[in-house]
């Protein structure tokens, strides 16, 4: 699907060292040297450093993490307040040539409502200086499949036909440069499998694609390289398999309540899955390695004891909880 | 599924670099679809259609020709400049903007390859043309309906000019406010009413600083000799000192509003 990446494909990098490719700078999509944004006395970005060449990069990370100011600022859209962005060699901030290779994507569903696809995308066409912007919003209309009704008005578009229509507006010049914030809100599964390919088309065709998500799956699902934000800074970066392994194999904590806690822990103890534990309050809260080995263990032990179990629940399972190990690491 | 694409490596300029006149229809269409909505409109027709409605009365109540000067200015102050071109302004002027920043849609505009003096241009020229036209529709049928067929006083032609330059410096005033102030329509809204409204009327010290002194100083520096004393032009500054203010104001505030956009804060994601 994606293009390969470049020298972080194979594992983790080091937090805030990333190096910059060795391809010359104007043929970079994207680089960001030591970056930080922050509004008044809010970090929202905090020296963040990375390259971004073609294929798919997905930037994942908790809501309030950092990742909209990110793409506003790769967009040039915001100045950074420390360190430097480059975008095919130039800063783009305030430069308006930048428009002519990078495309942003915005999170807000908001799109002229009045208008037809096909005069919401002419008219970003024309606004790019394309010299044939009705035929160029008719191919990047085809692109995304809303030929077929470019001419009802926007407003009555679902919320998937309103991110097409995005996308078309957002690609209508062949940018190669497309940032997308969280793409995949909102969408059923029909309509996020046709945004990943989309997605997957436009890098299969040279395009560095950069997309934030706040959902692991999304990511994993279409991005060769992930970049983790948490709380403004980028935690971790890489393969998404390097970065799933992390994520699965790190130890989990499990609640259990049953008809016989203390027993149930007795019967426990000898697992190689369970690592510790502890009985409180009427709870057991179990440690364990890996949640298959408990989920093969626990039923096994609770039915030789005669114990019911009422309630087995992962304690920190949420994608923040993921995030902190993985900054603690 | 995707097309072909436009080589990669210097910048693309080859398919870029379309014309100025289309910039400018796209900016215009996306403008007309903020702006010209059934609200905003059904708003304008109403106050355009309150001094018409006076005429009426006052022709159909004999309609002195002697009273016809003092009746348009009464009507033309009291509500065109008072009430029809602040507000139709503000809704042309500072309405695209405001709810573009507002839902994010402004991206689709500064994400362009457009300068940012295009863009507030076009917004300007915009806003003063619909605004003159809706003005002048109200001003023009007032003083014939008044006038039964004909207008000799002037005062109507004075007012419509005067108009015209109001429509300009208030639709350069009102979309610097659109991108400096997160809630532009109420400051707007504030500036008429009280500040216009009120402050200025209460102290002529700062009526160069009103848009509606200004074009009322325009106005009378245009009306017939008989009506310049008139109660309407009490605190108008003078004529060429008003239209050189106006040129001023309209000037700076187009700059101010072009400095912004050049980095317009979007807002902040959550």
């Amino acid at each position: 699907m994606s293009q390969p990446l470049h020298e972080e494909t194979s594992g983790l990098a080091p937090l805030g060292r990333v190096p910059l490719d060795a391809a010359s700078p104007s043929d970079v999509p994207l680089a960001l040297n030591h970056v930080s944004r922050w509004f008044g006395d809010v970090v929202a970005v905090n020296d963040i450093s990375a390259t971004i060449s073609s294929g798919i990069t997905g930037l994942l990370g908790p809501n309030g993490a950092g990742k909209t100011t990110l793409l506003q600022v790769a967009a040039g859209l915001l100045p950074t307040s420390g360190g430097s962005v480059r975008v095919f060699g130039r800063d783009p901030f305030g430069d308006v040539r930048t428009y002519t290779n990078v495309a942003l994507v915005p999170e807000a569903e908001a799109v002229p409502d009045v208008l037809t696809p096909r005069q919401f995308v002419s008219a970003r066409a024309a606004l790019l200086g394309m010299h044939q912007p009705k035929e160029a919003a008719q191919r990047a209309l085809a692109r995304v499949q809303l030929d077929e009704v470019q001419d009802r008005a926007l407003g009555g578009f679902s919320k998937g036909m309103k991110q097409r229509a995005k996308l078309a507006a957002a690609l209508v010049h062949n940018p190669r440069l497309v940032l997308l914030d969280e793409p995949f809100n909102g969408l059923d599964p029909r309509q996020r499998a046709q945004m990943m390919r989309l997605l997957e088309s436009e890098a299969a065709a040279g395009t560095a694609v950069v997309f934030s998500s706040h959902i692991l799956e999304e990511v994993e699902g279409v991005a060769s390289r992930v970049l983790v934000m948490v709380a403004g800074r980028l935690a971790a970066s890489g393969d998404h398999r390097e970065l799933r392994r992390l994520m699965t194999d790190r130890p989990h904590t499990v609640h259990v309540r049953s008809s016989d806690d203390r027993v149930l822990a007795a019967a426990l103890l000898p697992s190689a899955s369970v690592i510790g534990m502890s009985l409180e309050q009427a709870r057991l809260t179990l440690r364990v390695t890996d949640h298959a080995g408990l989920a093969r263990v626990l039923p096994v032990a609770a039915r030789a004891h005669g114990i019911s179990l009422y309630e087995v629940r992962p304690a920190d399972e949420s994608l923040e909880h993921v995030f902190a190990y993985l900054v603690q690491r | 599924m995707s097309a072909p694409r436009v080589p990669v490596g210097a910048d693309q300029a080859a398919h870029v670099g379309g014309g100025t006149a289309a910039r400018i229809a796209a900016l215009l269409q996306l403008t007309a679809a903020r702006t010209l909505r059934p609200v905003p409109l059904a708003l304008a027709a109403l106050l355009a259609a309150l001094p018409l409605l006076f005429a009426l009365m006052f022709r159909s109540t004999g309609g002195d020709e002697s009273a016809l000067a003092s009746f348009l200015l009464a009507r033309y102050e009291g509500l065109v400049v008072t009430l029809l071109l602040p507000l139709t302004a503000l809704l042309t002027a500072a309405g695209a903007v405001s709810a573009e920043r507002e839902d994010g849609t402004v991206l689709y505009l500064l994400t362009t390859t457009t300068s940012r003096t295009l863009l507030a241009v076009v917004r300007w020229v915009f806003a003063t043309v619909v605004t003159s036209c809706v003005v002048t529709v109200s001003v023009v049928g007032t003083g014939l309906i008044a006038g039964g067929g004909r207008e000799p006083t002037g005062v109507m032609l004075a007012f419509v000019v005067g108009s015209m330059v109001g429509a300009s410096v208030y639709s350069a005033l009102f979309l610097a406010m659109a991108v400096w102030l997160r809630r532009a329509l109420l400051m707007g809204l504030l500036y008429v009413l009280l500040w216009e409204g009120v402050v200025s009327n209460i102290l002529p010290v700062v009526r160069y600083l009103s848009a509606r002194q200004v074009l009322l100083g325009v106005t009378h520096g245009l009306v017939h000799e008989a009506e310049r004393g008139a109660e309407t032009f009490a605190s108008a500054p003078p004529g060429g000192v008003s239209l050189a203010w106006a040129v001023g104001v309209t000037l700076a505030a187009l700059g101010v509003t072009i400095v912004r956009l050049r980095r317009l804060p979007l807002a902040r994601a959550h």
